[in-house]
C-alpha cells in the first residue's frame, strides 16, 4: 500500500471521527440544569412580650366646671397603669389617659377578656369594657371618641404590635347636693393569651 | 493479490465509523422527521431547547396558621437557570413561606427530569423523600407542582414541547415544635436535571 493512500485513510478516519464527536456532543447537549438554593434560614426562640408602654401620663381633661375638678397623673409600667387620685365636681367632668398596649415578643396576642373590678363598697353596672358605679363611668375605648375598646380589633401582632387604649373616668350622674363618698381602687384587667 | 493486513484494518475501521455516523445521523433524523411530522409547514423544523426558570422577581407568600405571625416572606429574583432564597426567619411552629415558579419549555424538544439532587444545609442531617422534600431538624423543604404542597415533583416527570410555563412551587416550613435554642441552617438546595426525552 502507497504512503499516499495511507494519508487518504488517516484523513478519512480523522474526518469520520470528528462527525461522531460532533454528532455526539450535539445529541447530548440537550440538557438543563436548574438550581434553587436558600441563604440562611433562622429559627428564633419564641419570646412573650406583651404589655404597656411604661411611662408618666397626664390626663386630658374635660368638662365645664373650673373648680373643683382634679385629674391626676397616670404611673405607667409594664403591667399595670395606676391613676393618681382625683375629683370630678360636675356631671361632664372627666379624666382621660391615653395609654398604648405594646407586643415586642414574637408570638401574636390575643385580647382574651377585660375583667371590672368595682369600687369598694360600691355596686355597679358593667357592659363591655365600661363600669357605671353610682355618678362614675369607668371606661376603656380605642380611640378619644370613646368607642369601647372591646369593638377593637383584639389581635396584637407579634414584634411590633401596638394598640392605643384610652382610660376614661367621668361624672356621668346628676348634680350632688354634698359630696359623695370617694370611690377606690376601681380598675380593669385585660387578659392576653397566644393567638 | 492478497490485501495488505493493514489496508483490510483500515477498511474495517472506516466502515465501523461510517456506521456509527450513520447511527447516529438517523437517530438525528429522527428527531427532526418526528418534529417534521407534526409541523403544519412545509419547510424544514429545526429542533429547538428552551427550558428553564421563566426569569423574573417573585414575591414570597406567608403560610401560617395563627393570624398576626405573618412575617414576610420576602421577593426572590429569578434568572433561567438559578433561583437564591435570601435569608428568611421562621419562628412559630406551622409558619412558612412559599414561592410560585414558573418552569419553561418552549422549544420543540420534549424533555424530563432525570434527577432531582437535594442538598442538605451545611452541617446538618436531613430526611429525604423522592429527591423534592428534605426535612431537617424543625425545617421542610420541598418542591411541589400544588400550592398545597402535596404533588412533588419527582424524576421522570416530562415538560413537553411547547408546554409554555408549568407552576412549581418552593416552600419551606417550620414543621417541627418549639425550639429551645436559637438555630440557623444555610444552603439547603435542591438541583433539578432536565434532559430531552
Amino acid at each position: 500500500m502507497t504512503k499516499g493512500r495511507i494519508n487518504v485513510y488517516y484523513v478519512i478516519i480523522t474526518v469520520l471521527s470528528l462527525a461522531i464527536v460532533g454528532l455526539s456532543v450535539g445529541y447530548a447537549a440537550l440538557s438543563t440544569t436548574l438550581k434553587v438554593t436558600f441563604g440562611n434560614v433562622t429559627q428564633a426562640v419564641n419570646t412573650w412580650n406583651v404589655g404597656f408602654k411604661p411611662g408618666s401620663v397626664t390626663a386630658e381633661v374635660g368638662g365645664t366646671s373650673d373648680t373643683g375638678r382634679v385629674c391626676g397623673n397616670a404611673t405607667v409600667t409594664t403591667n399595670t397603669a395606676t391613676v393618681d387620685a382625683a375629683t370630678l365636681s360636675k356631671p361632664g367632668d372627666s379624666c382621660t389617659y391615653a395609654l398604648t398596649i405594646e407586643n415586642k415578643g414574637s408570638i401574636a396576642a390575643n385580647l382574651a377578656s377585660i375583667t371590672p373590678t368595682y369600687p369598694g363598697e360600691t355596686s355597679c353596672t358593667t357592659s363591655g369594657a365600661s363600669m357605671v358605679c353610682g355618678n362614675i363611668t369607668y371606661k376603656l375605648t380605642t380611640d378619644s371618641s370613646g368607642n369601647d375598646l372591646l369593638t377593637a380589633p383584639k389581635t396584637l401582632a407579634a414584634t411590633s404590635g401596638t394598640l392605643p387604649i384610652y382610660l376614661v373616668v367621668e361624672y356621668t350622674g346628676e348634680d350632688l347636693s354634698e359630696s359623695a363618698s370617694p370611690q377606690t381602687n376601681a380598675s380593669f384587667t385585660l387578659t392576653y393569651n397566644q393567638a | 493479490m492478497q490485501r495488505d493486513r493493514k489496508t483490510e484494518v483500515y477498511y474495517v475501521t472506516i466502515g465501523i465509523l461510517v456506521f456509527a455516523v450513520l447511527m447516529l445521523g438517523v437517530a438525528y433524523a429522527s428527531l427532526n422527521s418526528t418534529l417534521k411530522k407534526s409541523s403544519a409547514f412545509a419547510h424544514p423544523f429545526v429542533a429547538t431547547w428552551d427550558v428553564g426558570f421563566e426569569p423574573g422577581k417573585v414575591l414570597g407568600k406567608s403560610l401560617s396558621y395563627s393570624a398576626g405571625n405573618n412575617k414576610s416572606c420576602g421577593s426572590i429574583d429569578v434568572t433561567e437557570n438559578i433561583v437564591s432564597i435570601g435569608n428568611l426567619g421562621l419562628n412559630t411552629p406551622g409558619y412558612g413561606c412559599s414561592y410560585a415558579l414558573k418552569i419553561r419549555n418552549r422549544g420543540s424538544v420534549s424533555a424530563k427530569i432525570d434527577e432531582i439532587i437535594s442538598s442538605q444545609p451545611s452541617g446538618k442531617t436531613c430526611s429525604v423523600k423522592e429527591d423534592s422534600i428534605m426535612t431537617c431538624g424543625n425545617l421542610t423543604y420541598k418542591l411541589t407542582y400544588d400550592y398545597g404542597g402535596k404533588k412533588l415533583l419527582t424524576t421522570g416527570d416530562r415538560l413537553d414541547a411547547q408546554i409554555g410555563v408549568l407552576p412549581v412551587y418552593l416552600i419551606i416550613m417550620y414543621s417541627g415544635s418549639d425550639i429551645e435554642n436559637n438555630d440557623i441552617q444555610v444552603g439547603a438546595s435542591f438541583t433539578l436535571i432536565y434532559n430531552q426525552v
